[in-house]
């Protein structure tokens, strides 16, 4: 997802993706972040429980919490309300 | 080794609703894409009809040596319509391209499509309006100022048509020509006319879910603050 998106949009892109181990690497190309970015976000969701760290190998790698999970209900919730509240544009 | 519980597993099965919502927003989807390409399509009459006024301005002006304001407005309105068309192939292209992205990546989805993509896809779609939303309120104002134009080369069209007279033997060629290129430009501006609405009716749309998401910052920011260490 690229463009002009609110950090709540960016907390999710990355707990969603963090469905599975990632790298921080992989997180940023995924989510289009910049390093500092990056860095920032994750260090938020990871002080708020929202991820934990995982090693694998030598590779540290970011995992969602299953405290994550009812950020990503709402969200998903909220947004999808979006077109069940305002009526679509139609041709 | 991993630190914590860790989030696994699929997620959620799609429901009736999810399906839904999957399904209006493919079609919104699909109408913006439409109305892009109809757009793109307009930008090019525009600046074709366009540079066809400059020319057969110029042409009449050197054969006939007379260079009257008629037909200097006329090589006048030939340019307007040729700026108009090319920023408006410009606006087109630029938001299209965007919406094309979207369209392509949703239709390769396998379905059912479960509510954590379409919601993915939602947010996507608002970060394309965020970025966009001036550049469609232009291309709203230039099929605006597209249509106008359009219907006023349509009108010329017709008072030459008219002023011509009609001919002793009958209609001819000459004589049709202008009613059918009036025919062709007022079709053109009415359907051009529309397609403004449309965008405004598509901006609007977008306007009221963006305030509707920001409503939604405050229970995002709750849920954030509940589930927090």
């Amino acid at each position: 997802m690229t463009g002009r998106r609110t950090p709540y949009e960016i907390y999710w892109e990355i707990l969603v993706f963090c469905r599975a181990p990632r790298s921080f690497t992989g997180i940023i190309n995924r989510c289009d972040l910049n390093s500092k970015t990056g860095q920032e976000y994750i260090g938020f969701l990871a002080g708020k429980g929202y991820l934990s760290e995982a090693k694998e190998g030598e590779r540290t790698c970011y995992v969602s919490t299953p405290k994550a999970s009812g950020y990503i209900e709402t969200f998903t919730l909220l947004y999808q309300s979006l077109f069940e509240k305002i009526p679509g544009f139609r041709l | 080794m991993i630190h914590g519980t860790t989030l696994t597993g699929p997620p959620p099965a799609a429901d009736g609703l999810q399906e839904n919502v999957a399904a209006d927003f493919a079609a919104e989807l699909q109408s913006f894409f439409v109305l892009c390409l109809l757009s793109l399509v307009f930008g090019s009459l525009a600046l074709a009809f366009g540079l066809q006024f400059i020319l057969s301005a110029l042409l009449a002006m050197g054969q006939t040596g007379d260079y009257g304001i008629l037909l200097f407005l006329r090589a006048l309105a030939g340019w307007a319509a040729a700026v108009i068309g090319f920023r408006w192939i410009l606006s087109s292209a630029k938001v299209l391209s965007g919406v094309n992205r979207i369209r392509r990546d949703f239709r390769a989805l396998e379905r059912p499509v479960h509510g954590e993509t379409v919601a993915g896809f939602i947010a996507r779609m608002m970060a394309h309006y965020r970025e966009h939303w001036k550049t469609i309120w232009r291309m709203n104002l230039i099929a605006t100022l597209g249509g106008c134009l359009f219907l006023a080369l349509g009108i010329v069209n017709l008072v030459q048509g008219i002023s011509l007279g009609y001919p002793a033997g009958g209609p001819d060629l000459a004589y049709l020509f202008p009613f059918v290129a009036a025919g062709i430009n007022l079709a053109i501006g009415l359907v051009s006319l529309l397609s403004s609405a449309w965008f405004r009716s598509y901006a609007r749309a977008w306007e009221r879910r963006l305030i509707e998401a920001s409503h939604s910052e405050e229970a995002l920011e709750k849920s954030m603050e509940q589930g927090g260490p």
